[in-house]
């Protein structure tokens, strides 16, 4: 398992005397708030029932490939975590999670990627670029609520 | 070994706008990391940018500049002609982050001017020739939600049959109390619909110490080393935990989840967790997105028969997850009965 805990969400914060606006969905990583997480999955039934199990305890944006995701990302929103599939058509999770690693706006935000075959690039992959966490599938989705959950709580804490 | 350039990539080199301030003097033109950049004065860019025809855009951030009101107009120049635009600042800054949401660029760059904006080009570049090619009207994702007639049916079938067979549930329990030690239902949990995860009622047809048991007769699986387990001529089972299971009479309480709403009558088969969570990946998780039932196509199809595979049985639960409606329920419901009689001990 890899794991990374140098994520810092605040960071920007600190190095300026004045805040940055916050964006709606950011309002939510205060505490009390529910954290909102986006799904990128393009089988579209596992990824309804992803955001139907998740909704009851996350604010849920769920897509279905790379290109909408980046466009809510770019939209202004700013999730607490990005749960995305590795292999999809087009952009894969590979260069989405790449992109969003080398992305003034979005490289710490933490990713959970979830993968359907164990894949030897995937692993180094996920190194280079600190993927928080990986989750093969098929999951148990109590298992995956927990390292959602364990992977916030880290970001938060740093 | 690891390959960076393993996707294949767009036109290559970038032939980059470079975007800069009225106050910056910098060469107009400069080579670096296979881009060739060409620096244009925020005033001239619009107009430039049909003529030079760049590959993308990178725009130069500088805190303070009035400038900035000419952003919205390059970046809807931008996203017309369908180019990547990245606004870029030499030092981390919180307002040019700012500046980037506000004005939707497609990214935000610091830094030094590395590999990594070329690749970024490519993707950015990538995804826009997606959105020319791709306008499908996007689906919310939604879990499976039941029908208010369904549910009222439900309600209504499970309500009179518990208050019919209640004198005989009332024997049974009675029965189950006095041939073993244990109480009369056996609670398991198990995921219905959406995986949803609830507490599935039967009457206990086995030993009370019938779980730890199940390991070790692992062998005897009768379907091999599937995700389904069902043994022949189970020795945990009692003989009159026999005899309600060859007359489905141990399903019954199943008829309390329908009350409750866990499941409903016709709908596919709660699964155990250790089988339901084999089933969340693609192409299966969607025979999740179905009511759960307490009889179903998989049922009907081929009840009691010891050859359906795994796959089988997934399909026909995947098959229901996309046809089922109030009439297709029905016609299962009755098909149900016979397929009930003509049921073996399995």
């Amino acid at each position: 398992m890899v794991y990374k805990s140098a994520l810092a969400l605040n960071r920007h914060h600190q190095k300026n005397d004045k805040p940055i606006p916050l964006n709606p969905t950011k309002i939510t990583t205060m505490e009390g708030a529910k954290n909102t997480i986006l799904i990128v999955e393009d089988d579209t039934a596992l990824c309804a029932l992803l955001t139907t199990y998740l909704e009851p305890v996350y604010q849920v944006h769920a897509v279905h490939n790379s290109m909408d995701a980046w466009d809510w990302l770019s939209a202004g929103n700013f999730p607490n975590l990005i749960l995305t599939d590795f292999k999809m058509p087009f952009v894969n999770g590979m260069e989405l999670t790449e992109n969003l690693r080398t992305s003034g706006l979005f490289r710490d935000i933490p990713i959970v990627v979830l993968t359907g075959s164990s894949d030897p690039d995937l692993e180094e992959h996920a190194q280079i670029w600190n993927i928080e966490r990986i989750v093969a599938k098929p999951f148990n989705p109590e298992e995956l609520l927990e390292t959602i959950d364990q992977t916030l709580n880290q970001a938060n804490h740093v | 070994m690891y390959n960076h350039n393993q996707q294949n990539s767009p036109q290559h080199p970038h032939n980059v706008m470079w975007v800069v301030g009225h106050e910056v003097h910098i060469k107009s033109e400069f080579h670096l990391k296979g881009m060739d950049f060409t620096c244009i004065d925020i005033a001239a860019a619009p107009k430039a940018l049909e003529k030079m025809e760049p590959t993308a855009i990178t725009v130069l951030y500088r805190s303070g500049l009035e400038e900035h009101a000419k952003f919205g107009e390059i970046k809807d120049k931008a996203d017309n002609l369908a180019l990547p635009i990245v606004l870029y600042s030499v030092e981390e800054d919180a307002e040019a982050r700012e500046v980037a949401t506000t004005y939707q660029f497609d990214d935000y760059h610091f830094g030094k001017l590395s590999d990594n904006l070329e690749r970024k080009f490519d993707m950015i570049q990538k995804m826009k020739e997606y959105k020319d090619t791709e306008e499908e009207p996007v689906e919310e994702p939604a879990g499976v939600k039941i029908p208010p007639a369904k549910r009222m049916f439900d309600i209504l079938v499970a309500a009179s049959a518990l208050i019919v067979l209640s004198p005989l549930l009332l024997l049974i329990a009675l029965i189950i109390k006095l041939e073993s030690r244990g109480p009369i239902f056996y609670v398991s949990r198990r995921a219905g619909h959406n995986y949803n995860v609830f507490p599935f009622i039967k009457f206990r047809s086995m030993y009370q110490d019938a779980d730890a048991r199940l390991q070790q007769l692992s062998t005897h699986n009768q379907y091999g080393d599937g995700i389904f387990i069902k043994i022949k001529n189970d020795p945990r089972v009692t003989p009159f935990g026999r005899f309600l299971r060859k007359t489905s009479l141990d399903e019954v309480p199943q008829l309390i989840n329908v009350l409750k709403g866990d499941m409903s009558i016709v709908g596919n088969r709660p699964l155990p967790l250790y089988e339901a969570e084999q089933l969340t990946q693609d192409e299966v998780a969607k025979r999740f997105l179905a009511p759960a039932g307490v009889t179903g196509l998989w049922q009907v199809t081929k009840r009691g028969k010891d050859d359906m595979s795994d796959e089988e049985r997934i399909n026909l639960d995947i098959e229901y997850a996309r046809k089922h409606s109030m009439i297709y329920d029905m016609r299962l419901l009755i098909n149900t009965i016979p397929a009930m009689l003509q049921k073996e001990a399995v």
